[in-house]
This record gives structure tokens, sequence and C-alpha cells, in this order.
């Protein structure tokens, strides 16, 4: 029961990290955009999320719930998820109207100068996050009553799976629309796709827009899964990992993204467990961070090669041949 | 394929313990910002450890010492609770820190693991949980009171006069805000208002803004409250713009291993605040850092004495869980810390392991008295503590004079 | 006006140890053409090493330049066993390599140093006093050696067969190659500069920050990019004055506007000067 529940844990916290990836998908794998702000977005659907859900100041359930922060709407949590969605597509429109016009690399750091300035100011204004002390008590939908905690974990996951499941599906269908042709269009060549009079930047903002709401909606089940909001989870290292992920799943193709999330999981979590070997146990003694230092050794190998021996990731794009090289039915070649 | 390797590594680390061993989860951060946490941790909790274990260990079964990394992130936080409770099976954990509390006190409340903390100091933790939450360093909120009593009473400082003019820096992480508010109170409570108070941004290469907004006013005490990389900053930029005040420091800084950080000529008479037990603990202290220097080569660090008696506290529960035949479970665990520690009538007073077990084991009861103070629980697992007022004289901490805790009404 | 004097010495100063670095960066950018995430961990082993060889016994001044050597070497080994091979693969693969490279690096140090700050072997300096100013010794001696290792730089670019074959190659690979510029040397060469630099920097940083941790590098990674975006990615000079910049916008907006917001201010400037110049202040070109 209790290894179910770690692997179930674990399970919920990569498909959060999955529904990230698939953001990041949306804007880099289909549009072709440098965004290393991602973490950004995903902070700022949490903390919506969770402000919005949170028992209003001064009610008893604040009370209870020993409440010391300032803004809380007691919105029911469904509502509060589709508004993490929203704002996180705002923000992502601001900071992708300034920037979508930038060449790539210039976006990236653009991207993720912004993304740090939010963080900066998320952790000074503790009248809003409670800065590094975060808000505890988010509500948790569901839990206690009717379903016990003890079983809490699984009907989460089970939520979750079905949150994931229906966004990966429309991020399926967008992938072959028309939007996400064009959008392709324009990552191959953006001269040529405006010149065939797809707007380019138009596309790209809209692309970079979605990807925001899905890191929202992110943001918004991880703050439930938890029960807490903490401005210190968002910090940079949280970006490079979806990247990791989008890399290991292959970057041009949905289910890849969230696959690559899982994998990224797979591998960082196994690693804790070269820890429990025996024999490493004298080099604990003389260096405490030895085997902490050596995980992180092997995942960056890891990383490297894969890289190196996967260099499309794991499920590679898979491209439509244009009609006009199909043979019509009948014609002779 | 990875989950399959996973799992397997998982059963097989099930299989390795379940030869008798109890196993203690270390949920602390080993590496990131504050991999030095967990490195000053491990040595002591691994030296009392090995005592236990090769004096026949507990209940027939050896102790062992699990790790997990908390990275200092939330979601590492989780993971690596996750990892300790759910597969690894640990009994209880020592820790969190403040800040991976927020990704595993759900995990730990839910699994009802026994936690005890020698590090957090959060005020977050002073109302959070009756039975499962237990830490042995005493919340920020005493500490920072007891700052303020020290610096507004000349008793206590071994000088003629108490400070007039005084300002506050916290770092803005989640192991220091929780002074500021306390110390600000206090201050007002005591009679001298703080000049000024404010945070700064902890880890930036340069500290010349903020030592500058603080000797605008020209104070004769700086009060800080940040990590010994910070602080070591901080103090060499107010020396470069030619401050000639002195300092108040916190926990962190009172190790001897700041004193070479900073460079004593840097720290020359400055004070500092340290948890201490009734001054008789003194030649305790004493015993316990040979035993550490012994076994591990340095100097006790920040945290080595909260781990001292968060590690004997466990220990102690479970021998008293396993006497007479008893389970060690997380349930009984829990259950044993208070009898171990709460005072009472007839109880044998002890400060060490050894000395607790051979007790317990004759049919005794034993109340748990430590390095950092009586190690009494209140109600939600916090302690108080008297608190040494230490002055750096020649090189060295000095104490210079005991706050009790009646003090700090 | 004693105030604001300070301040600039402060900006300059901080600004110096940035430029370092972000010289470094730039000179490799240039000739690669990607974001090497592991760069950071080049000034963590720069300061490290440094602090071993003093502890050797070697003077701070030697130590430092052997520090340079020595991760120079470190710098073209990785190069030519991880990047080289997949240069052509794009700059995903290669983002991703060096984040994975960092990752060991960094590890790598905390696995031999252990977790516990280390204090870098510089003893503390009383300032000077010119009239009412406070001038503090440590920024000076930063700007001066900083302005030194420029100097050498700028020259090696200017003058020599190297620089000049470096120059081209960063203009225009393909063209280099055509006219028989040999370009594997170049990149090799590229490399080991681009390293001993960023050990000086970690030097430099370690100078400044005075507690050593395997963590440093990384984190003063991200102004580092600042620094060489805003000033243009891929020209040296574009960097030492993107990093001035980035180190008196830091003061100052420390100093006069909000004290917490200190990387911040950084990132604020290089978004400002993208939204009016997308290729940065001095374009990419030298």
């Amino acid at each position: 029961m209790a290894l179910a529940t770690f692997f179930v844990g674990l399970l919920t916290l990569a498909l959060i990290y999955g529904v990230l990836t698939l953001g990041l998908h949306v804007q880099f794998g289909l549009a072709g955009m440098l965004n290393f702000g991602h973490v950004a977005f995903f902070a700022v659907g949490a903390f919506t999320s969770a402000l919005l859900s949170l028992p209003p100041k001064g009610s008893e359930a604040y009370l209870a719930a020993g409440g010391q922060y300032q803004l809380g709407y007691g919105l029911p949590v469904p509502l509060a998820f589709l508004a993490a969605g929203l704002a996180g597509g705002l923000v992502a429109l601001l900071i992708g109207s300034t920037s979508v016009r930038l060449g790539s690399h210039y976006l990236a750091v653009a991207t993720f100068a912004m993304a740090e300035i939010l963080r900066s100011v998320l952790t000074n204004e503790t009248w809003l996050t409670r800065g590094q002390f975060g808000i505890s008590g988010v509500p948790q939908p569901l839990r206690s009553n009717p379903i016990p905690a003890e079983l809490y974990p699984f009907a989460y996951l089970a939520a979750t799976v079905v949150v994931v499941a229906l966004l990966l599906a429309v991020s399926v269908r967008l992938t072959s629309s028309p939007f996400g042709r064009a959008l392709r269009a324009v990552r191959e060549d953006e001269t040529a796709a405006r010149a065939l009079g797809k707007p380019a930047p138009g596309l790209k903002l809209r692309a970079f827009a979605l990807g925001g709401v899905l890191a929202g909606f992110a943001g918004s089940l991880w703050t439930h899964s938890l029960g807490i909001v903490h401005v210190g989870q968002f910090v940079p290292i949280i970006t490079f990992q979806v990247w990791l992920a989008l890399l290991l799943g292959g970057r041009g193709n949905p289910i890849g993204a969230v696959v690559g999330a899982l994998v990224l999981m797979a591998i960082t979590e196994s690693t804790r467990f070269l820890g429990n070997i025996p024999f490493l146990e004298p080099l604990t003694r003389r260096n405490p961070s030895f085997v902490p230092s050596l995980r992180f050794v092997v995942v960056g190998l890891l990383l490297i090669l894969v890289v190196r021996y996967f260099p499309r990731g794991l499920l590679p794009e898979r491209l439509r041949r244009p009609p006009a090289d199909e043979p019509a039915p009948g014609r002779q070649p | 394929m990875k989950r399959i390797v996973m799992l397997l590594l998982a059963l097989v680390s099930g299989l390795v313990m379940a030869q008798g061993t109890i196993s203690i989860g270390l949920l602390l951060p080993f590496t990131g910002q504050y991999d030095w946490v967990g490195a000053n941790v491990q040595p002591v909790a691994q030296m009392i450890a090995d005592d236990a274990n090769a004096s026949g260990g507990i209940g027939g079964a050896q102790i062992r010492l699990l790790q997990g990394d908390t990275e200092g992130t939330v979601d590492a936080g989780f993971t690596a609770a996750q990892k300790l409770i759910n597969a690894d099976g640990v009994v209880a954990l020592i820790g969190p820190t403040s800040l991976s509390l927020a990704g595993s006190q759900q995990l730990i409340v839910d699994a009802k693991v026994p936690m005890v903390s020698p590090t957090a100091g959060t005020t977050a933790l002073d109302s959070f949980n009756t039975q499962y939450v237990f830490r042995t360093v005493p919340s920020d909120s005493l500490g920072g009171r007891a700052v303020a009593r020290a610096a507004t009473d000349a008793q206590f400082l071994g000088r003629d006069s108490a400070f007039k003019k005084v300002v506050l820096m916290v770092a803005n992480a989640p192991a220091m805000v929780s002074f500021q508010a306390p110390i600000e109170k206090s201050m007002t409570d005591f009679g001298t208002p703080l000049l000024d108070s404010f945070q700064f941004t902890p880890d930036k290469p340069s500290y010349r803004t903020e030592v500058q907004q603080a000797l605008a006013l020209d104070p004769d005490l700086i009060v800080l409250v940040a990590t010994p990389e910070d602080s070591a900053r901080v103090m060499q930029a107010a020396f470069q713009a030619g401050y000639e005040g002195t300092w108040f420091v916190t926990q962190d800084q009172t190790t001897s291993d700041y004193i070479a950080l900073a460079t004593p000529q840097l720290v020359d008479g400055i004070y500092g605040l340290e948890e201490v037990a009734a001054p008789e603990s003194a030649g305790l202290y004493d015993a316990f850092a040979a035993q550490l220097k012994a076994f591990d080569g340095k100097e006790p660090q920040i945290f080595g004495t909260n781990t001292y008696d968060a590690m004997n506290v466990v220990l102690l529960a479970m021998v008293r869980a396993a006497r007479d035949g008893g389970e060690i479970t997380r349930a009984t665990v829990a259950a044993n810390i208070r009898p171990v520690t709460d005072a009472g009538e007839g109880k044998v007073v002890v400060h060490e392991y050894m000395a607790g077990k051979a007790a317990l084991l004759a049919g005794k009861e034993i109340d748990y008295q430590g390095l950092v103070g009586p190690i009494d629980f209140d109600a939600f697992g916090n302690i108080t503590a008297p608190f040494a007022i230490k002055r750096v004289v020649d090189g060295a901490w000095q104490t210079v004079a005991i706050v009790p805790a009646a003090a700090l009404e | 006006m004693t105030a604001f004097l300070q301040t600039l010495i402060f900006g300059l100063g901080t600004g110096a140890v940035i430029s370092v670095g972000a010289v470094g960066l730039s000179l490799s950018y240039g000739v690669t053409r990607f974001i090497n995430f592991s760069y950071g961990e080049l000034l963590t082993l720069g300061a490290y090493l440094a602090f071993v060889a003093v502890s050797l016994g070697l003077s701070l001044p030697v130590a430092s330049l052997l520090a340079m050597v020595v991760v120079g070497l470190i710098g073209v080994v990785l190069a030519r066993l991880l990047f080289d091979p997949i240069l052509h693969r794009g700059f995903l693969s290669l983002l991703v390599t060096s984040v994975g490279l960092a990752f060991v690096l960094q590890n790598a140090v905390r696995m031999i140093f252990g977790s516990s700050p280390t204090r870098f072997p510089l003893p503390p300096l009383r300032p000077w006093r010119i009239g009412a100013l406070i001038v503090p010794k440590v920024p000076v001696l930063v700007i001066v050696i900083a302005a030194l290792a420029m100097a050498c730089v700028h020259l090696l670019l200017r003058y020599t067969r190297m620089g000049k074959m470096m120059r081209a190659t960063s203009d225009d690979a393909a063209l280099a190659k055509a006219s028989g510029i040999v370009t594997g040397r170049v990149l090799a060469t590229t490399w080991f500069l681009s390293a001993a630099i960023a050990a000086l920097g970690g030097v430099l940083l370690g100078m400044t920050q005075i507690a050593l941790q395997p963590v440093m590098g990384w984190g003063f990674l991200l102004v580092v990019f600042a620094a060489v975006l805003l000033g243009g990615i891929g020209n040296p000079y574009g960097a030492m004055l993107g990093a001035l910049i980035v180190g008196l916008g830091i003061e100052f907006g420390a100093a006069y506007l909000a004290p917490d917001y200190g990387h911040a201010f950084a990132f604020l400037l290089l978004v400002l000067v993208l939204l009016l110049r997308p290729k940065g202040l001095l374009r990419g070109s030298f």
C-alpha cells in the first residue's frame, strides 16, 4: 500500500510536469519559440488557483487553517483551475507581446529575465504570497469527506489523469489542425510562411499564450495536490527540467511531451535509490553530500548520453506528407 | 522500462532492510545552496546510531540512516519524503528544514511519521501539529526575543550599558524571516524600538547597498540574521564602509567555523546567540565536541547540538517502545517521545543515549535533558531553551551570560 | 555626491567581475553559436582550484594563473569530448548537453570538496579614505585586474593571427573554412581562452564573495547571460559594455530604487534594451 502511494505520488507529479511540457511543446515544438521563462506561468497558475480557492480572510475556515494570508476568495476549485489557465495565458500574452519579434537566443534570455523578475516580485510582495513562509491549507476538494486521506492521492491521480488526457487530446487535435500546420510552417521557414499569407507574429503569440494556459493549469493541479503554495518552488531549474523533458520525449509530438516528463521523473527519482546501496556507506561518512552529488552526476551523464544517441528524443515527430506526393489510386507512376 | 528498474530497486532495498534493520530518514538538503545543512547533521546522527548499534541495536535490530535529499526545493522535498516514507518505510524522520517542510508536511502527517527537526525554527511550526511534529530547535520567535532581551539589558552583555541605536537586517529566506517580527516586537516591548528593520535578498555577491542603508542611521549595534556566507559578506561590506559598531548574530554564526570564514579581525567582540542547557551542561557540550572530533575529525557545526538531541530523543523513544517485547513502529515511536523527555516524579535524568538506555532497560522512566535545553515538548512539539549570549574574545566564542526562559516573559 | 561616487565604484566593481565572465562566454558563443549552461561551472572550478593552489603554498596571483591554465585545458578536453561531436545537431541538443555537464561539474566539486563553505584566501582590507570618500579596496582591485584581462583579449583579437582567425570564424564559419583558415584549431583555442577567462572570473567572484560554495558559478551565470545578451551576443566588446551596464544597473537600482530586487535590475535592463534594440547594443559581429 505504501509502495503504491509512492508510485501514485510520483506519477501525479510527473503528469503535472507533463502538462507543463505540453505547454512548452506548443511554444517550441510547434511554433519554434525558445521560452526560458516557462516557470513564470506555472507560478501564476499556482498562486491564482490557490488564492482564488482559499477561504476568505476572517472566515471560520480561514481561522481553522491558522490563516495568515491576505487574499482568499473561497471559489470552488474547478473554477479556480480554469482561472489559473486564464491567468497563465494572460501573463504569457503580456510577456510574449514584448518578445515575440526577438531572434531566438534573445527571446530565450528575455523570457528568462522576465520570469526572474516575476519571482523577485512574488518573493518580496509578502502580503500576497507570504513570501518565504508560503501558504498552507490550500483547498483539496473532497479530501477527508468523503474520500479518506489515505486514499486521496489515488483519487487525485485519477482526476489528474482525466485532465491530462483531455488536454492531450486537445493538443493532438491542435497539432493536426490548420493552426498547427501554420505554426509548423512558420517554425520551418518564417519568410516563406509570411509570403504565403500566414502572419507570423500573431500566430506565434497565440501559440505562446496557449502554452501559458497549459502551464497555468499545471500550476493549479500542483498546488491542490500538495495543499500548499510557496514561491520557493518557482525557480529557474524547473524551467530547465521542463526543457529536458521536452527533449527526452521528442519535441514535435504532444504525446512525446508527456512521455518525456515521465521519463525524466523516472531518471531523477530512481537515482535516489543509489543511497540505498550498502557499499557506498563508508563514502557517506567521509562526505555526507557524496552520494547525493553522485546522483546528479549520474543524471547529468544520462542526459548527455541520451542527447548524444537519441537526438530526436524517444518519440519523433510524424510529419504528414504533402498531398502532391501521394499517388492517386489507380494512376500509373 | 525505467519504472521497472525503480520497482526492482525499491524491492531490493526493502529486502535488505527486512533483515533486522530499522530505518530512520534524514530528510534534509545534501545538494543545492543549503547542502551544508545535511552535511552538518549526518555525522552527528551517524555517531549516535553507531553507538546504538555497537551496543546491540534496539529491540534486536540495527539502526540504519537513509538520506532523502531535498535539494533545497519544494518538489524535491516532496519526492524525497515519498521515498523515505513510502518506499523505504522509515520509522521516524530527522528533519525537514523550514523550506522542504512545504513539500513534505502533508505526507508526514498523512503517514503519521514522527518527525524531529533539528533545524526548522520557522514560526510556521509553532502550532502546526500535536502528534507527530517535534523539533529540537527553539522557535525563532523565542530566539528573536532572546536577542532583544540581551541587546537591551547590559547584564547580559558583559558591558557597562545596553545598546541604544539598533538596526535589524534579516535575509529573505525561509529559515530567517521568522526572526524579524519577534525581534521587532520584543525590542519595542523591552523599551528600545529598532531604528530600522529590513529584509535583504540572500546570496547576492555584494551587500554594499544594504549596509549603506543600515549605516545611514549610525547604529551602535546591527542585529544580523542570515547564512554564514551572507553574514560574512555583510560584515565585510560594513568593514569596508568603515562601520565601527558591533554585531549580534544568531545560532548559525556562533561557531568556530564562522570566525574563520569572516576572519577573526572582522568579528572580534561581536555577540552571538546560542541555545544552551542549564549552566552545568558546559561539561556535556565539551564531551559531545570531543566525541564528534574523534568520530568525524571536525568541531560541531551549526545544528550539531540540535541533531544530538534529536537523535537521542528518537532512539530513546525506540528503546522504550521495544522494551518488554514491544514493536518499533511509527505509532509506538511517536507515542514514546514525550514519555522519555517529559519531566516527572521519580524519573532518572539522563543526558545521552547509553545512560538512557540502561535506565530504561532497568525498568525506570527517564527524562532526557539535552545540549540544547531541557527538551520538554509543549503540545505542538516545540521546546523552550535558555539561551547563551556569547561573544568573540581572542578569536573564540565565549559565554557572557545565560538568558533563562523566564526572562523572556 | 559621495554616495553617488561610492555607488559608481561598486557598480564598476560589480561590472568588472561580470565582464570577465561575459567576455569568455561571448568568445565561445561567437564561434559555437549556442548558449553554454555549463559555463558557470568553469568559474566555480577556477575559484576552487585557486584555493587549492594557495593551500599548497602558492601566492594568490600565481595560484590564479595556474587555475586559469588548468581550467583552460579542462575546457578544451570537455568541449572536444562532448560538444564538438554534436555541433551540427542544433541548439537544443547542445543546450541539454551543457545542462547535463553543469550537473556533472558542480556535483563533482561537491563530491570532492564537500558542502561546507570554504573561505577564499583573501585577507580583509580596510578601505582607502580620500577626504569624505570611502574607497573600498576589493572592487578597485577587481576593476584593475579585469581591465588588464580585457586589454589582453583586445590585443589578442586585434593583432594576433589567431585572433583574426577567431574573428573571421565568428563572422562566417563556412567562408572561413573555405578560405583555408583552420577552424579546428580556432575552435580549440577559443575553448581554451573562454575557459581560462572563466577561471579568472571565478577568482574575482571568490574575491568579491569571500565564501566559496559549489553552487557559486551557477548562481552567477544568469547575470553573465544578461550582460552578454545586452551587449550583443557574440561580440566580446559588447559583452564588456553589457557587463558594465548590468553592474551599474544592479548597484544603482539597489541604492536608489529597491535593495531587495538585486539581480532583478539586471534583467529589467536587459528586457528594456532588447525592446529597443532586439539584437543587443553592439549587434552580433566583431
